[in-house]
């Protein structure tokens, strides 16, 4: 009897235990007020988030914004474990790998109808592939808060002593390829370009600029000879030498190399500005000019968006915020605050001025190039299978030939687009 | 006999008292382990047990589950991610025991009579085991660095020519498997050290008037008499090296796309690569409970191996 006690006590100590940690994180006020949370990984983009709450709660005295941040690291497994309890943040940011998978299981709010509703219509005001990345099975799950793509970052100094023109407009991968040895000093380890295993900075740029693609009709896109050729641009490099190969760029990070000034161009996101420009005397030789073109001009991109938790106790309020973040202020607080380019077109104007030494118009300039993030509902497990594929014929051995490489990437990849059936 | 007859009258009530004296015992035994025992069932046990049966199902991807029988585990054996990861776990298994006869070796030398500055050297030889293996990790990852790492400079002045010692597929192993060994020795230094302060000085001493020198004593005295010691620290280490995570995690997956990832694999970082990046709840329980059987599997090896080489005097 009494040890039946004590194991019943045992076997119910961790329900206990788990009732403790999952109590509900919205509480109504007494006056009535909707109390929700918005959950956000970037520290940086705080004080704008914070901004941002306090204009959306002076327009809505009813509603109560608490802010979480959770960082990245833990971000999506946090998320992902509390939501079906009810413990996730009604509001939370949401990125192109996962969006499908939480769409699919009906984690996410549906936000066609109230949009329609509300006359809203954000291919008007926002990029029309980044709307669609967050629109699954015709139905929108996601809005847009900003955005980012590719541009080429260069040294002026290197340019300068090696005696080449800076790049520009007219720039295709041939002027590369014939630029890129005058950089090369083997006694200083200096390359003419960052050629990192990055699938955002470097593959999928070159790829789309070859007519290639990375899903084709729910199909891998690297058994496709115009891919390889994407690829190709920068295994040739690095199997020439000019270029270093993928064990010296997973030791120092492509982005560690531009800024001491080891490797003359890098392919970057908006935010490897803010490190360029923190410093002055990177700043002062740092330049930004729109990506070499290919077959054609093209690009790559993403951005995060806004979701709403279907298991939200305050779905009206929690979309109004959604909505909110969506609009002209919303984007403007962000561009004034100089970490992210707001989505909402038009407002970039605050974040091109917050650097005004370096040409991020470059950006705004190639969304007009610009193809969607690839997305399936396994993204992760995919693009984790990039790198392990393509890293052999990624260091410098021409022996091992990138289309062999990627063929097999295509047949691993089949799979698992094969297994989200 | 006459001193007997009181104990045995004495045990005598005690035996006639016993069942109600020991309830209350019990009872006061069960409130002292409880808070460690309600801690072990609900973090270890339960869920240690809930692996074991979930790794029969197919987790679904925001909870729940349905069971699919041995699904997980023919998944898990079709894998050639998971036949590459459990022969580079048993690579660091072998780099990983050779911490023992180092440890010895230096235990043996720090024990040598007049040598001054003894626990300066044993406290020196134990910081790297308290250092969290994430930073050890990632000061390694420097000195290993391809273009600006100390190892190459050092190797450069002999005309050495160093690699890419953590992103080269070749090297990465045995140079992850040497930061391990590294981080290791002090423990097993601070145990061996006890070990050999434990064996009775007329012993050696005996031996040495007998004419044996250092070399002989420590082969023919010190390590028959410490096998017991060596036997206790092989079964921890095997344990430890079989578990490794940290070290590969920080110095090869956590930062860019690494040519050398499938070459330093181990089971764990493969675990943790299914269960929470492909997100896999049901094959990386799989993953974790055949792990659990070959640690198991080859602790029972060591004990049955141990009847032939450990001597208990």
């Amino acid at each position: 009897m009494r040890r039946r006690d004590v194991l019943r006590g045992l076997a119910l100590a961790p329900l206990a235990a788990a009732a403790a940690c999952s109590s509900g994180s919205e509480q109504s006020t007494p006056s009535g007020r909707a109390r929700i949370s918005y959950g956000v990984w970037d520290q940086l983009q705080v004080p704008a988030m914070q901004e941002i709450i306090e204009l959306f709660q002076q327009e809505h005295p009813d509603i109560e914004v608490e802010l979480q941040v959770t960082p990245f690291s833990t971000y999506w497994t946090r998320i992902q474990t509390s939501i079906t309890g009810g413990g996730a943040p009604d509001v939370f940011w949401m990125n192109g790998p996962n969006i499908q998978r939480f769409a699919h299981h009906g984690m996410l709010l549906p936000l066609s109808g109230r949009l329609t509703d509300d006359g809203v219509d954000l291919a008007a005001d926002h990029p029309a592939n980044l709307v669609d990345l967050y629109a699954y099975q015709d139905e929108q799950f996601g809005i847009p808060k900003d955005y980012d793509c590719i541009s080429l970052y260069y040294n002026r100094e290197l340019f300068d002593a090696a005696g080449v023109p800076y790049p520009d407009e007219t720039w295709t991968w041939d002027t590369v390829r014939d630029a890129v040895p005058e950089f090369r000093d083997t006694t200083r380890r200096r390359y003419g370009i960052s050629s990192a295993l990055d699938r955002q900075r470097n593959l999928y740029p070159t790829i789309f600029q070859n007519d290639g693609g990375v899903i084709v009709d729910g199909r891998s896109g690297f058994a496709d000879e115009a891919t390889i050729g994407g690829l190709r641009f920068w295994t040739d490099m690095i199997n020439a030498g000019d270029a270093p190969h993928a064990m010296a760029t997973a030791d120092t990070v492509g982005r560690s190399l531009f800024l001491s000034g080891q490797v003359a161009m890098y392919y970057g996101l908006p935010n490897d500005a803010v490190e360029a420009y923190d410093d002055p005397a990177i700043r002062e030789r740092t330049q930004l000019t729109v990506l070499p073109a290919g077959q054609r001009r093209g690009n790559v991109i993403h951005g995060l968006a806004n979701v709403v938790n279907a298991h939200s106790a305050y779905p009206d309020a929690a979309y109004e915020l959604v909505k909110f973040m969506a609009g002209r202020e919303a984007g403007e607080i962000q561009g004034a605050s100089g970490t992210i380019l707001p989505s909402f077109a038009g407002t970039e104007a605050a974040y091109l001025e917050s650097k005004p030494e370096f040409a991020l118009s470059s950006f705004v300039d190639q969304i007009e190039d610009c193809t969607a993030y690839p997305v399936s509902m396994q993204t992760n497990t995919w693009e984790n299978l990039q790198n392990t594929y393509l890293a052999e014929a990624w260091i410098g051995d021409p022996s091992r030939d990138i289309a062999d490489a990627s063929r097999a990437l295509a047949t691993a990849m089949d799979d698992v687009l094969d297994q989200e059936g | 006999m006459v001193t007997a007859t009181p104990t045995s009258a004495r045990s005598e009530t005690a035996r006639t008292r016993r069942p109600r004296s020991s309830r209350a015992t019990q009872r006061i035994g069960y409130a002292f382990i409880a808070p460690v025992a309600i801690g072990l069932a609900a973090f270890y046990l339960v869920p240690a047990l809930a692996t074991f049966g979930l790794s029969f199902a197919e987790w679904g991807q925001f909870g729940g589950w349905t069971f699919n029988g041995f699904e997980n585990f023919a998944t898990v054996f079709r894998s050639d991610l998971f036949w590459r990861a459990l022969l580079n776990t048993i690579a660091y298994l072998l780099i990983g025991l050779l911490v023992l006869p180092i440890a010895l070796l230096l235990a043996a030398l720090l024990n040598r009579p007049g040598l001054r500055g003894v626990s300066v050297y044993r406290t020196l030889y134990f910081i790297p085991f308290v250092t969290l293996p994430v930073a050890s990790g990632m000061v390694w990852k420097w000195l290993y660095n391809g273009e600006y790492g100390l190892l190459n400079e050092f190797l450069g002045l002999f005309g050495i020519q160093g690699t890419y010692w953590v992103a080269n597929p070749a090297t990465a192993l045995i140079a992850i498997g040497a930061v391990q060994v590294w981080t290791q020795i002090g423990y097993y230094l601070i145990i061996f050290v006890a070990g050999i302060k434990a064996i009775r000085t007329d012993v050696q001493e005996a031996a040495e008037i007998d004419g044996a020198g250092s070399v002989r004593r420590f082969r023919s005295i010190t390590v028959p008499l410490l096998t017991p010691t060596i036997f206790f620290c092989s079964v921890i280490n095997v344990i430890a090296t079989l578990q490794i995570f940290d070290l590969i995690y920080v110095m090869v997956q956590s930062q860019a796309a690494n040519p050398a990832f499938n070459a330093s694999q181990s089971i764990v970082t493969l675990f943790y690569d299914t269960a929470f990046v492909d997100n896999d709840k049901g094959t990386a329980t799989a993953l974790a409970f055949l792990l659990a059987i070959l640690i198991a599997a080859l602790t029972a090896v060591q004990f049955q191996l141990q009847k032939r080489w450990v001597t208990y005097d």
